[in-house]
């Protein structure tokens, strides 16, 4: 967990050295389709996508321990000026990592076939991971060590990849700038002064930053795609009930997804064709999807159509979103990008999600009732904080929670716990219900001309750091285009489509993300558009 | 543990829609979950799943018979003064009015997560333990309208209800393991003056958490009610007697006005030390449940063949069992109350017996099953012998503890004695080859594995001994030959001892004194001279030994 964390500086520099050698040896060697994508960050070795990285490992050109040790010296090395990780899994990475190359080098069947081979991956630390600490960013669970993976977990494992490490975010996902986190804050690697979003803030910076080429994330309202949105990084959200959500510990249980933050459009698909799949013995919500899709066979056909790769797809642009709250320089790329799908062959049209204000809100009530219930196992009795010289049961319960939890999330209880009590449930938590029902037949009469819908991911480009926590409100409204897929339980993914002027000292530009929803359970048509569409980025 | 979601159980549903179905109960296609609130130790999540707006059955009811003999009826320790009796009130008193059997109607029926268990009297109440064991596991609740008027009938309730599920197989029922358990709420209301007016209106409900018997139910109510019409009534409770029931005392002054004002809504524990209730928390300290449906599971849709096929595979309720085995069988009520009560096994082990050879009457089968048999094989299985070569012969019936000599009967439980052998036992008593002693002596015997100097061999089941072989082994066959016979009768009618006894046989007390005779010439035989036949020899002797006497005078 300690990786070299404190006490080996100068061996550490050295072998940073060795290694920069070394992957300069394999860059000559790599194809360079994606070298050209601005958007990820100098890194140590090579690799920019999945693929490049697994071939590597598959062909004998670089060991699966290799691979982890250069990818923890860099976080290392990275991370301090970031901050997207909570937690290093170093002793453990290094010995599944090695792990992994013993089976190799005994030929082990079906090792080197599997399709995240030695992939060293970031987990958001609201996800199980058994063995090493799991915290949701919240002090109340300061030193929990789960003794299970979640599923999603478990299946990124047996698909080959190693766990290097947790990511930040607010506690318990409450937040959109990983800045209520209950221990520290992370910053966003496209400007060292800005928020890189949230609740997987931590995820997408450390995306962003070149130290992981993947992350999990978990996205309630817009927690996956608003943090990609404000760091340049592809996220996805898929369908509810398309990953379980078996070991992530529940926020919004009626919207809480599981899903990935890549840095290509590519290796989203590669981790959601891990990840998908019914967990019919642990999350009875996945068992009422249809079967996981071939995404990656999906995206590679979309790769290959010809001139007009979107001839025939139907595009409805949420035409609301284009009308509130948004910023000037977000508005510019987003008609941009959906000038470049209309070149691409595609069918624009505008359609009509009425209400979104109100979605928003609706949103908020719904997410904070469950999340009162869903946080009220934390009360200290049987693990997490524990203050000391409790007397009773009941001080034991008050101080846990009082000690344990951050304002944000108290407030959020607060609010949740009115919602659902008695003589006011009436006027909030069923009012929310009614108005779900309409926005799911919004979307119902919207899908009807349209195949996919657009929209920009977030209003704004990412927050300088510090302004969430004087405008909180603002920050609830913010998060008024990506809650309604989330209350629909629809497929969202968030790509980068282009950069607005920044305003701040640190950076002349800050990357913009259009999101694109489809209908449930169809994830490949997202991908598929995404991929077409990240093909003419200019970036 | 945190990250952990619901998954419903198959067979909780399974159960408790055979259980919904056996009760009447209307199954609904679709039901829900949702989650309900409270912080307390024994509950992980601090939410418990139930099914609070639409449970999978409502409507129904259960058959509620008064117990049948009044020794049965468990009565309430009477804690109060016993100058204040309550006279309009049932159960309380030992003269309660008999009633009819009736049918309680069922609110409704749901599927709901079990809480962990918590025992609060350890270290000398300073701390709770807390057992998770159980928490998250599911359960089935069933609510009653409120139509039970005494505590008597809210503990025959609760014992239909024990024998249903029973009978169905969908609980074990054993309340002091936990398996069922039972929450009971009292209101009381003043008695109108006359029929003639409507009664009052109820008192605030009281609950009483977690009764854990029978005895526990009654008791628990009868206190309850007694300190309802105390408390509104201090200075002359005697006269305040009502309880649920129309028809009480007369009672002018309430007049169906009365307010309940100083009983208070509020939920109570019961103390089996003491039998009574005390407060857990009142009004104000209720909590808000907030209840919303439950995320993480999705409605229970019930594929309507699926339940029509659990329907048509449930076994018969313990109702008609019983009248079966009375109309069928000549049985008595408390026959057949014992042998429903053992379960199916039980029934069918009988109706084995009974069907195996011509003749064999129904209610003398019973006395055996009932008397003898039930008794011996439970005296093994205490004294740790149950499961150890006490099957005669693997039988297809199910779960009899007490016929199978062992506590959790595995369903392809063997019999502690075959049907067959059973059978057989009770045509020789019937036939006179063995005296109802000896059949006792074999029967044991039987139910032991064999004599003693059989035992030991590890036999199989199959090779033990008939009731036939074990009297001819040990020479307990009924003494039949006349010659023999006349001699005991002879010698036991001349026997100079019995002097005293001839004497007031003569003078008039001959029943009594046949009785004397007849069981010294038992001894004589060791048992085994025919108790009918050797009376008649007896009587021979006697007046021959009379007349001599006489004739020597």
């Amino acid at each position: 967990m300690s990786f070299l964390l404190t006490s080996r500086r100068k061996p550490l520099l050295l072998l940073v050295l060795a290694v920069l050698a070394k992957a300069k040896a394999f860059q000559s060697g790599s194809v360079g389709k994606y070298h050209s994508k601005k958007h990820l960050s100098t890194r140590v070795f090579s690799s920019t996508t999945i693929h490049d990285m697994v071939e590597r490992i598959q062909q004998g050109q670089i060991s699966v321990a290799e691979v982890t040790k250069q990818t923890l010296l860099q976080i290392e090395a990275e991370d301090r000026a970031i901050g997207a990780f909570l937690t290093l899994s170093g002793d453990q990475a290094m010995s599944e990592a090695r792990a992994l190359d013993e089976k190799l080098a005994g030929r082990e069947p079906g090792t080197s076939t599997m399709p995240l081979l030695g992939l060293p991956m970031a987990i958001k630390d609201n996800i199980c991971t058994a063995g090493i600490p799991t915290t949701a960013g919240s002090k109340v669970l300061q030193g929990y060590v789960p003794s299970y993976d979640a599923t999603a977990v478990a299946r990124l494992r047996a698909a080959g990849a190693v766990l290097v490490g947790k990511t930040n975010l607010d506690e318990f996902g409450m937040g959109s700038t990983t800045e209520s986190s209950g221990y520290h804050v992370t910053r966003n690697p496209r400007d060292l002064s800005r928020s890189p979003g949230g609740s997987s803030g931590g995820s997408a910076a450390a995306v962003a930053s070149g130290m992981v080429l993947a992350a999990l994330g978990t996205d309630t309202g817009g927690s996956i795609r608003q943090p990609a949105s404000w760091t340049g990084t592809v996220g996805l959200k898929p369908t509810y009930g398309r990953v379980s959500r078996h070991g992530l510990l529940a926020y919004g249980s009626s919207t809480d997804v599981i899903g990935p933050l890549t840095g290509t459009v590519m290796d989203s698909a590669r981790l959601l064709s891990a990840l998908a799949g019914a967990d019919p013995l642990h999350d009875a919500t996945t068992s009422l999807a249809p079967a996981a899709e071939d995404y990656v066979s999906a995206v590679k056909e979309a790769e290959t159509r010809g001139e007009r790769p979107l001839a025939g797809t139907r595009i409805g642009l949420i035409r609301e979103t284009l009308q509130t709250r948004v910023e000037d320089g977000v508005s510019t790329v987003v008609q941009d990008a959906v000038a470049r799908l209309e070149g691409l062959g595609a069918e624009i049209m505008e359609v009509s999600i009425p209400y979104l204000d109100a979605h928003c809100a609706s949103y908020y009530v719904n997410v904070l009732s469950e999340a009162s219930a869903n946080l009220a196992r934390y009360d200290g009795v049987r693990y997490g904080l524990r203050p000391r010289d409790a007397g009773s049961a009941k001080t034991v319960m008050l101080g846990s929670r009082g000690e344990g939890f951050g304002e944000e999330v108290k407030q959020r209880i607060l609010l949740g716990t009115f919602s659902l009590s008695a003589g006011y449930a009436d006027a909030y938590y069923l009012k929310s219900q009614q108005l779900r029902s309409v926005l799911s037949e919004a979307f119902k009469s919207a899908f009807e001309t349209a195949d996919v819908l657009i929209s920009p991911t977030a209003p704004t480009v990412a927050y300088p750091l510090g302004k969430a926590a004087g405008s909180k409100v603002d920050m609830y409204a913010d998060d008024l285009f990506t809650v309604p897929a989330s209350l629909a339980g629809l497929p969202a993914i968030s790509l980068p489509v282009g950069k607005a002027p920044s305003s701040s000292a640190s950076s002349d530009f800050l990357p913009v993300g259009l999101q694109i929803i489809g209908q449930r359970f169809a994830e490949a048509s997202i991908l598929q558009v995404a991929r077409i569409l990240e093909l003419t980025s200019t970036d | 543990m945190p990250g952990t979601l619901p998954v419903l159980n198959k067979e909780a549903v399974h159960q408790s829609l055979r259980t919904a179905l056996a009760l009447g109960c209307q199954v609904h296609p679709v039901s829900r979950f949702e989650r309900k609130h409270y912080f307390y130790c024994d509950l992980p999540q601090g939410y418990q799943i139930t099914q609070q707006a639409s449970p999978i059955a409502t409507g129904g009811s259960l058959l509620v018979e008064p117990p049948l003999h009044e020794n049965q009826r468990q009565r309430a320790p009477r804690k109060r003064n016993a100058s204040s009796p309550h006279p309009g009130l049932e159960g309380d008193d030992p003269e309660e009015a008999a009633w009819p059997p009736f049918r309680v109607r069922i609110a409704r029926l749901q599927i709901e997560q079990d809480s962990g268990k918590s025992t609060h009297d350890s270290a000398g109440g300073r701390h709770t333990l807390v057992d998770l064991n159980r928490a998250g596991v599911a359960l089935m609740e069933i609510v009653f309208e409120p139509e039970l008027s005494s505590p008597s009938q809210a503990a025959a309730c609760l014992r239909s209800l024990q024998a249903t599920l029973r009978a169905l197989d969908s609980c074990d029922g054993l309340m002091e393991e936990g398996s069922l358990r039972c929450d009971l709420n009292v209101s009381v209301r003043p008695a109108p003056p006359s029929p003639a007016f409507p009664p009052g209106p109820w008192g605030p409900r009281v609950e009483v958490k977690n009764l854990n018997s029978l005895k526990a139910l009654q008791t628990a109510a009868a206190f309850e009610i007694q300190r309802q019409i105390a408390l509104h009534d201090p200075g002359d409770a005697s006269r305040a007697g009502m309880a649920g029931t129309e028809g009480g005392q007369d009672l002018s002054r309430f007049n169906g006005h009365f307010e309940f004002k100083s009983v208070e809504r509020e939920t109570r524990a019961f103390n089996a030390a003491t039998g009574e209730t005390t407060r857990m928390r009142g009004k104000e300290g209720a909590v808000d449940y907030r209840f919303f449906p439950e995320p993480d599971l999705p409605p229970l849709v019930l594929d309507m063949d699926w339940v029509e096929a659990v329907r048509r595979g449930l076994p018969e309720l313990p109702q008609a069992t019983r009248s079966r085995l009375v109309e069928e069988h000549g049985l008595t009520p408390a026959q057949a109350e014992v042998l429903i009560g053992e379960g199916e096994a039980a029934v069918g082990f009988f109706e084995d017996v009974v069907r195996g050879g011509g003749g064999r009457e129904g209610r003398g089968v019973a006395n055996w099953v009932c008397n003898d048999l039930i008794g011996l094989v439970k005296a093994k299985a205490s004294a740790g012998k149950g499961g150890k070569g006490c099957a005669v012969v693997a039988s297809p019936y199910t779960s009899s503890p007490a016929l199978t000599g062992q506590a959790g009967a595995s369903p392809t439980a063997s019999y502690a004695v075959h049907p067959e052998a059973m059978g057989e036992l009770i045509d020789m008593v019937s036939g006179g080859e063995i005296s109802i002693r000896t059949g006792k002596e074999v029967l044991a015997l039987m139910v032991a594995g064999g004599s003693e100097d059989e035992e030991g061999g590890g036999r199989g089941g199959e090779k033990r001994q008939r009731p036939r072989e074990i009297v001819a082994a040990r020479g307990w066959g009924q003494v039949s030959d006349e010659t023999v016979l006349i001699g005991v009768a002879r010698n036991v009618v001349r026997d100079p001892g019995s002097a005293r006894q001839r004497r007031q046989y003569k003078e008039g007390k001959e029943k009594q004194m046949m009785k004397f005779f007849v069981g010294q010439a038992m001894k004589e035989t060791g048992g085994r001279a025919h108790p009918g036949r050797m009376e008649t020899l007896l009587r021979v002797e006697l007046r021959k030994a009379e007349e001599e006497e006489m004739g020597g005078k």
